[in-house]
């Protein structure tokens, strides 16, 4: 849990503090503490607001990373707010 | 030359491309949790590229108030706005995205919101962050937009001559239009979708794609897209 708000605080920083691949690096950490950790797999959020800005082959490994830590959040928790939102963003 | 069909798809595989599905999933997410501030936000970008701008806005304006200090908003609000045709909006909010100190590609879309809102010499300011010099328009100009105008076909000039250059194409494609080089804005569409911009879900609406919405090219690349509605 302490990872997982560590990378969330790293990620809710304003753009030049801001850090999401510390923060990733946390919340990879988390799940490979805690498989089960729904928070930390729906934090593939990340991987998901990257396919609104990123560019070309990068963008299509940031769909292909956000898709997979959806579907894990998704078979942990079909119901889970975040997970839901990030699936519905990819059905844009 | 990629072939209108491999355009399409390359734009078309990109998302799921199920705007109906998508705002049914966000819908849905708004039900699970209604002060999780995110599936208002992409409700807003979804209904907005749609043109449903009355609804985005009421979605945009939950999302700031379940989170007023959100650093995503302000450049992402100020888009909208000029999505929608409300430049001085748009401006101000590109201001507020400034101090906090968002990247120089925010001055192509804060160029645009100012030219839409005739603030000639702030728009200037922002040719002048793009072009790297200063641009000067008198104070007592009789036409500051031509005068401007004349800077922004420099622009053009040097886009043109280097079009592998670092600018998204998609926003290179709304530049050409707005400067009427419309063989050049088809261009730049075409590899906006093989590039996958996301921004390309916003031509259904976009004002700075106006001059080449009436030319035949512009709807069959919606078509090929899947953007007609």
């Amino acid at each position: 849990m302490a990872l997982y708000r560590e990378g969330r605080s790293l990620q809710k920083l304003p753009p030049p503090q801001r850090n999401c691949d510390r923060a990733l690096e946390l919340f990879e950490k988390s799940v490979t503490i805690e498989p089960r950790f729904l928070e930390a797999w729906s934090a593939g959020d990340i991987w998901t607001e990257r396919t609104f800005y990123w560019r070309g082959l990068s963008r299509k490994m940031a769909i292909a990373n956000a898709r997979m830590k959806i579907d894990h959040a998704l078979a942990l928790d079909p119901a889970h707010a975040v997970a839901v939102n990030n699936r519905a963003l990819l059905a844009m | 030359m990629p072939s209108r069909s491999t355009i399409g798809r390359c734009w078309q595989c990109n998302f799921d491309h199920a705007p109906d599905d998508a705002e049914q999933g966000l819908r849905r997410a708004i039900a699970l949790d209604p002060d999780y501030p995110d599936p208002h936000i992409n409700l807003a970008i979804l209904l907005t590229a749609t043109g449903r701008h009355a609804e985005a806005s009421s979605e945009m304006r939950r999302a700031q108030f379940l989170d007023p200090a959100s650093s995503i908003l302000p450049p992402l609000l100020a888009y909208l706005h000029l999505m929608s045709r409300r430049y001085d909006d748009a401006y101000a909010e590109y201001r507020a995205a400034m101090l906090l100190r968002y990247g120089e590609g925010l001055h192509w879309d804060m160029m645009s919101a100012a030219i839409g809102a005739s603030r000639w010499h702030d728009a200037a300011r922002s040719l002048s962050a793009i072009l790297g010099e200063p641009i000067g328009i008198s104070r007592d100009a009789r036409n500051p937009g031509a005068e401007l105008g004349i800077h922004i076909h420099r622009l053009g000039r040097q886009l043109a001559a280097n079009e592998r250059n670092d600018v998204d194409p998609y926003t290179q494609a709304c530049f050409f239009a707005q400067t009427r080089d419309a063989d050049r804005a088809f261009a730049a569409l075409d590899r906006a979708a093989i590039e996958q911009s996301m921004n390309l879900m916003f031509a259904f609406v976009d004002p700075r794609l106006d001059p080449i919405r009436d030319d035949p090219r512009f709807a069959d690349r919606l078509d090929q897209f899947g953007l007609l509605r």
